[in-house]
């Protein structure tokens, strides 16, 4: 009956502590549950021995002995509580990840108090999770994270947090929970081989293809294996000032449209998963692009905000819940 | 449970203090146990120590079984079957070694500290003085620091802060301690006999004599007993703590004989009776000390027809006990059977010293004339009170009274009563303790096993059986001073105490005046505390009377109840506190509430001074100031020192009419 095989029963009824207008959780005292660890069953047995042999004996230092530790584990009891009563925490915003990869869900711990708050580790309800484990400083903030797999591209939410703590002599174990309201968004897991969708417009873009056209000189940059050495700058080569391309551009550049009619039908997911590809391989040639899905059009542009804008629109896709 | 915690690995930090921990539990038995065993201890944590690399981790493994052979076969060798305390105890330290070797994760440390505290306990078997308690207190508190360092996620960070930490566990619960150790009832009896049980403390005075062997005589200054007086403390020379009386002979070894298990009936007190508690030390001897004719017996003990007081089982233990003493009585307790005891004589008693005794008796004019002749001619004949008398030969007596007459209180005793049965008058001796020392600080009196001692009783016609000392009679400056054992009254009696001349050795006598009262308490409040004396203090409450079941409910109540106490006090103190600034801006708020217009929760400050300087414009100027301060203090990181007092003042002088 220690606090392991227990939790998963009581759940159901336990109190949450929920975030406030702030966007910030206290956890307050009647929140915090606690039971012995199975350590702490350990050493009430040992009391117990220590005591009866006491007894028989008459052993008065025996009793001294027992009822010493048997207080020190009580007060431990109430320290334990109170590690974890009053924290305040506020959740922090969640990257988004691929699927297939852990998403990081962050708190800060705020300690207002003056004697710190060692050994406080967050886990989800199940308990399973490796969290890292922080020691709150007195009057200062730590953060704490734990790690979870995302297994499939939408919106994760870790559910109800699990914050525990052993501290100060792991005899007792309490722990609270906490509905942070963290929410991950997981984009498909970009597909191995690119689609072939480029579908090249030929209008006019007016900042120019930056460096991919050959018509006029733009500038320099460092010789790259695979460079024509008809565009390598000899003169400054000539002037040991190191091996220079010169880039050359045109006015025209290619814009690819992301089209989720134009690939072959494969399922939703599988689709999803070639566009995340076709972004991502976009992004990484500098291209502008566009993106066409059902119900949804991205207009075409670059950088990481469009990027992110993309695969944002490539996890909600089909999901109802957000939005 | 904090898994990850419990799964890492010790840093050496940790390791290195874990282990000396460990030895400082154990190391103590070192006065219990074998020195193997206790070797056998040190080196397993030797090898743990030197083998703490995580890849030596496997050749500990391989060592673990020949060394759990070793281990076993050590026990053996010393004790055979593990069957006892003192084997008992070698070969949980045995066992605990071998632990200390297999010691790998942060969770290893728990299994390992309560074997610790388990040890700890154990000491407490063999011996229960203060600074051994307090010492064994110390290390149980830096065990339960180690603990506090496995639940932080950088134990090695501040090792020290923790240590403070540890003080805010180990102080509240001094008196939840306190109250349990006080209110837990006790039992008169054990549950059950525990059928070898063994304890080596001071032996006590045995209860024979045997001359002509090296001296027995203790020259340890250990405590036999001590003694409070609740009447006034009688004369030193009154002093006479009787214990085993020896009847029978064969001139070299005197003992005690057949039990005279009757009880005395046949006495007459004739002075007060003194009261007076004693705390005598373990023994290992079934036997209690009382002055004279005990009147009122302990618990457990009876009266013999001698009247020696005898325990129901050897004292094993320290023990207490009340008792009443009549000091001036006339018993006249003497049977047949007693008379033929009393008189006695050794069958190698020499011709010279039955004539001798014959040729005293002869000039006397009665018993105590022959009493008084002997005591005589022990003070003028050039005998010698030491404490290394030469070896006796067959006839101790006759080669003490007529040749090397060097001896100390065993011999004059036995040489008194040899005389006086052959001068046909009932004798015995009686060994036990003469004086003590008076601790003015504590207000008692203190016997040490050097105030061991010998001395002879008579039977006389009219007053029945009457002390004589015949050591009492040497003459003083025939005295062989050793140490402080010996000093001579002004009187010329000799008595066994300390004198005190100069500043220094009084200032001296006084420290040890308070530390063996403090031992006193000690004993009398901790070591012995047993159900009478529960008891007692209960009374004081109007507690006395309760029923065991019910005492022990208390107990946890009021143990409930401080803990409680504790978790309020906690509350109180340690509240989230917050900071300086923050705690303005809401005095602030608080003023504007007043008329309407406190902060929502959700708003920045700048939208707040907007909303008050729209609904009151003549607030937006001061208003204005305080929200600037508070922006400058709360996200710029200026000297906020400063820059709080200058909040402080603007909020101060804040007002909304």
């Amino acid at each position: 009956m220690t606090a392991r095989t227990l939790i998963p029963d009581l759940q159901r009824f336990a109190r949450v502590g929920h975030t406030d207008r702030q966007g910030q959780i206290t956890i307050s005292p009647r929140q915090v549950y606690i039971l012995p660890t199975r350590y702490g069953l350990l050493f009430a047995i040992l009391v117990v021995v220590i005591l009866i042999a006491s007894i028989n004996s008459a052993s008065n230092l025996g009793f001294l002995t027992g009822f010493f530790l048997a207080s020190i584990g009580l007060v431990s009891m109430v320290l334990t509580w109170w590690n974890l009563a009053g924290l305040r925490i506020t959740p922090l915003s969640t990257e988004p990840v691929f699927a297939g990869n852990p998403a990081h869900f962050m708190l800060r711990l705020h300690n207002e108090r003056k004697r710190s708050r060692p050994g406080i580790a967050m886990s989800t309800t199940s308990g399973t999770t490796a969290s890292s484990v922080a020691d709150v400083d007195a009057s200062s903030d730590a953060a704490l994270g734990m790690m979870l797999h995302a297994p499939r591209r939408g919106i994760f939410r870790p559910g109800r947090i699990r914050l525990s703590t052993d501290y100060p002599i792991g005899l007792f174990h309490a722990w609270c929970y906490l509905q942070t309201g963290q929410e991950c968004i997981v984009f498909p897991s970009p597909a191995k081989g690119a689609p072939r969708l480029s579908s090249p417009d030929d209008s006019g873009v007016e900042t120019g293809d930056s460096g991919r056209g050959a018509d006029d000189f733009i500038g320099h940059r460092y010789y790259r294996d695979g460079d024509s050495l008809q565009h390598v700058d000899w003169k400054a080569a000539a002037r040991e000032r190191g091996l220079f391309c010169k880039l050359f551009g045109g006015d025209r550049a290619d814009q690819l449209c992301l089209d989720w009619d134009a690939l072959p039908d494969v399922g939703t997911e599988e689709r999803l998963r070639l566009l995340s590809r076709a972004i991502l391989d976009a992004s990484d040639m500098r291209m502008d692009y566009s993106l066409k899905l059902p119900g949804k059009e991205i207009e075409p542009s670059r950088g990481k905000r469009h990027e992110l804008q993309c695969l944002t629109a490539l996890a909600l896709f089909g999901l109802d819940d957000h939005e | 449970m904090n898994e990850r915690l419990h799964d890492r690995p010790l840093s050496s930090p940790i390791l290195i203090t874990a282990i000396a921990l460990m030895i400082a539990s154990v190391i103590p038995h070192v006065w219990h146990i074998e020195i193997s065993v206790l070797l056998f201890f040190l080196a397993m944590a030797g090898i743990r120590l030197f083998l703490r690399k995580p890849s030596q981790a496997r050749i500990r493994k391989w060592l673990m079984l020949p060394l759990l052979v070793a281990g076993i076969l050590i026990v053996y060798a010393e004790y055979r079957l593990p069957v006892g305390t003192k084997p008992g105890v070698a070969f949980l330290v045995t066992l605990f070694g071998l632990k200390i070797l297999e010691v790998n994760k942060r969770r290893d440390i728990y299994v390992l500290t309560f074997i610790a505290f388990f040890t700890i306990a154990t000491q407490f078997l063999f011996e229960n003085g203060l600074l051994f308690t307090l010492y064994l207190m110390l290390v149980m508190t830096m065990l339960v620091w180690l603990l506090t360092t496995l639940n932080r996620s950088e134990p090695e960070k501040d090792m020290l802060i923790n240590l403070r930490a540890v003080a805010g566990i180990v102080l509240p619960a001094i008196p939840v301690t306190i109250i349990l150790f006080t209110l837990f009832p006790r039992l008169a009896s054990p549950l059950w006999e525990i059928t070898s049980h063994e304890r080596i403390g001071v032996t006590g005075l045995s209860d024979s004599i045997s001359l002509g062997t090296i001296s027995q005589l203790s020259q340890s200054g250990a405590t036999a007993f001590r003694v409070t007086f609740k009447s006034k403390i009688p004369e030193q020379q009154e002093l006479y703590w009787r214990g085993p009386v020896l009847w029978e002979s064969n001139g070299r070894d005197w003992t005690t004989g057949p039990l005279l298990e009757q009880t005395p009936t046949n006495y007459e007190l004739v002075s007060d009776f003194i009261e007076y508690d004693v705390v005598m030390e373990a023994s290992d001897q079934p036997w209690l000390f009382a002055l004279d004719l005990p009147a009122t017996l302990p618990d457990n003990t009876h009266l013999t027809r001698d009247f020696r007081l005898i325990a129901d089982k050897p004292i094993t233990d320290t023990l207490q006990y009340s008792i009443t003493s009549g000091i001036d009585f006339i018993n006249a307790e003497f049977s047949e059977d007693d008379v033929q005891r009393a008189l006695q004589l050794p069958d190698r008693t020499t011709a010279r010293v039955r004539d001798f005794a014959r040729q005293l008796k002869q000039e006397s004019a009665g018993n105590e004339a022959f009493i008084n002749k002997v005591l005589a001619h022990f003070n003028r004949q050039p005998f010698i009170y030491t404490l290394r008398p030469p070896v006796l030969g067959d006839n101790p007596v006759d080669e003490f009274l007529f040749e090397t007459r060097r001896g100390y209180c065993e011999h004059y005793a036995t040489s008194f009563v040899t005389l006086a049965r052959a001068a046909g008058i009932p004798a015995r001796i009686v060994t036990g303790y003469q004086g003590g020392e008076y601790n003015p600080i504590g207000n008692y009196l203190r016997v040490r096993q050097s105030d061991a001692h010998a001395w002879a009783e008579v039977w006389l016609e009219q007053s029945g059986w009457v002390r004589v000392d015949p050591t009492a009679a040497v003459a003083p400056e025939r005295v062989e001073r050793e140490l402080d054992t010996g000093a001579i009254e002004s009187d010329g009696r000799l008595t066994f105490r300390v004198d005190d001349k100069g500043l220094l050795s009084r200032l001296g006598s006084q420290a040890k005046w308070l530390v063996d009262s403090v031992q006193l308490n000690w004993q009398r409040w901790v070591v012995n505390f047993d159900q009478q004396r529960q008891r007692n203090l209960l009374s004081l409450f109007g507690l006395d009377r309760l029923s065991r079941p019910l005492l022990m409910t208390i107990a946890i109540l009021a143990a409930t109840l401080l803990i409680l106490l504790f978790t309020f006090f906690v509350m109180r103190l340690n509240r989230e506190m917050p900071d300086p600034a923050t705690r303005l801006y809401q005095r602030f708020s608080a003023k504007l509430s007043g008329i309407g217009l406190a902060r929502h929760p959700n708003e920045g400050p700048l939208d707040y001074l907007q909303r008050i300087g729209s609904q009151r414009p003549d607030l937006r100027e001061a208003a204005g100031t305080i929200i600037e301060q508070y922006i400058m203090i709360r996200y710029k990181e200026h000297d906020t020192k400063k820059q709080l007092q200058a909040l402080a003042r603007s909020v101060r002088q804040f007002s909304v009419r």
